[in-house]
């Protein structure tokens, strides 16, 4: 198999995730689109390091994984704050709220 | 945003980096990790340090500083 194939998916794979974000009102699906950008990086760096063959693109994978573990409790946690405050957890109605 | 924007956004970002990641050259063969080599980078080997160590407890700091977030925005009654 042709390497960039490889990096072709995950290509796709973040253009998917950006149509994702571009598109949806609701935070949800915002933070599941920004969790696909982010698997779609850590792809990437995977792939790099696995045709390689040298580690550090792995230890960035394992920064990243973690980088998106906090990202996505920070997200939910908002977005628990914003349905106890208004009921609802679309994005737009945020603007409405005095923090 | 409108949804067919947004579709030719995504589809323009793709052909855009399609070229630049078309011109890859070499096949996909997986080559044989050293999997310890993860862990000297990370933590290093008796007394010398790893190179990956201050950016591995930075990262600790920010997953501590997370939950605690976490814990003060959903926590809170009001």
């Amino acid at each position: 198999m042709y390497l960039f194939l490889v990096s072709m998916l995950s290509l796709i794979l973040f253009a998917v995730g950006l149509y994702g974000i571009m598109v949806s009102n609701v935070g949800i699906k915002m933070l599941i689109s920004i969790e696909i950008l982010i698997n779609s990086a850590i792809l990437e760096l995977v792939t790099v390091a696995v045709s390689s063959g040298t580690v550090d693109p792995i230890i960035l994978a394992l920064f990243g994984i973690a980088i998106g573990a906090v990202e996505s409790v920070i997200g939910l946690s908002l977005l628990t704050a914003t349905f106890r405050r208004i009921g609802n957890v679309a994005i737009a109605l945020l603007r409405e709220i005095k923090w | 945003m409108n949804n067919k924007l947004a579709a030719l956004a995504a589809a323009l970002f793709v052909i855009v980096f399609g070229f630049e990641v078309a011109q890859i050259k070499g096949q996909f063969t997986p080559v044989t990790q050293n999997l310890q080599m993860i862990g000297y980078e990370l933590f290093g080997t008796g007394s010398v340090v790893g190179r990956y160590v201050v950016p591995f407890e930075l990262l600790s700091l920010i997953l501590v500083a997370g939950i605690i977030g976490m814990f003060y925005i959903a926590g809170r009654e009001d």
